[in-house]
């Protein structure tokens, strides 16, 4: 518990050395977070227009078979 | 070989496979470098626990220089070469290297403000690392300015190659001026004059860090390999509506 507490006080120079390690770990998260929302993104539009192409192609397919 | 993974939906298949191998060994290492560093590892004798800003700020420091390493060479194999995957590697990395290089800085600049009193000098190695984060920067936006992304690319791929130049600069600084920051001392021709108790953290705080660069890499490749097959559909049906 000392030990602990003798670490989070770094003997006055605390501000500095915890905001190295949070801007440290904010950036390396938000990286992680950042990345992760634009492929779940990129997947969502990729499904969307597939299924829209497949969907234009059922109905020249069908617009098709009505004329002959 | 490394061509067929070309393929988006082999490289796809092969980065889903490799991305817990990579992810869950880089959280464990750097979880541990953590511990090592913050209760594990002696104060220095001069510096006193400030010394603890170097787990996160020497790590940082040498993925800037590895990753920047890597951009270049991935965009000369694109320019050379023409693989696919290269140039998309490189416009992948950049983001990482910047954010990595930033960091570096800011910590940097924290440990600064602490030993020298002061948050930034212009000295030979703090000022080469600031260029060497414009010039990621420069590489980023390079590749977004053209409409025409084959002509990004190259001229993206371009500015990585000759911003390579910098990467002696930045590691011979201390050597070759005078400057308030200190000279190496664990990559050395004469080996690490760093005690073991705070090389060990440290060393591991650098492979948790390559794996991570190596994750995140992975994730944006595959994001960035979606969003030109996207573009290419996008493109693909307005010409057949232009058809119509």
């Amino acid at each position: 518990m000392q030990m602990i507490s003798n670490i989070l006080a770094m003997t006055g120079h605390e501000p500095y050395i915890w905001a190295a390690y949070a801007t440290a770990t904010a950036i390396l998260m938000g990286l992680l977070i950042i990345f992760r929302r634009q492929l779940h993104n990129a997947y969502t539009k990729i499904s969307m227009l597939e299924a829209k192409s497949q969907q234009r192609q059922h109905d020249r397919a069908d617009g098709e078979g009505g004329i002959t | 070989m490394i061509k067929q993974y070309a393929n988006p939906a082999r490289f796809n298949r092969l980065a889903g496979t490799l991305l817990p191998w990579l992810a869950w060994p880089a959280g464990l290492l750097i979880l541990t470098g953590l511990y090592f560093g913050l209760f594990n590892s002696p104060p220095d004798y001069q510096q006193g626990n400030t010394v603890r800003i170097m787990y996160v700020h020497v790590p940082s420091a040498w993925m800037a220089l590895f990753i920047y390493t890597f951009m270049a060479i991935s965009s000369a194999v694109g320019l050379i070469w023409k693989h696919p995957l290269a140039h998309l590697s490189a416009q992948a990395a950049a983001p990482i290297g910047a954010c990595f290089t930033f960091i570096c800085l800011v910590t940097g600049s924290l440990w600064g403000k602490t030993m020298w009193g002061t948050w930034w000098v212009w000295d030979a190695r703090l000022t080469s690392v600031l260029i060497l984060f414009f010039l990621y920067l420069g590489f980023i936006a390079l590749h977004s300015a053209f409409d025409n992304p084959t002509r990004g690319e190259r001229s993206a791929a371009i500015l990585g190659i000759v911003g390579i130049i910098n990467l002696p600069i930045i590691k011979f600084s201390v050597d070759w001026w005078n400057t308030l920051h200190q000279p190496a001392s664990v990559l050395k021709m004469s080996g690490p004059t760093i005690h073991a108790s705070m090389l060990t953290p440290l060393l591991i705080m650098g492979f948790g860090f390559t794996l991570y660069f190596f994750s995140l890499l992975l994730l944006r490749m595959r994001t960035l390999m979606i969003s030109r097959r996207a573009r290419a559909i996008n493109v693909a049906q307005s010409h057949r509506l232009g058809a119509e």
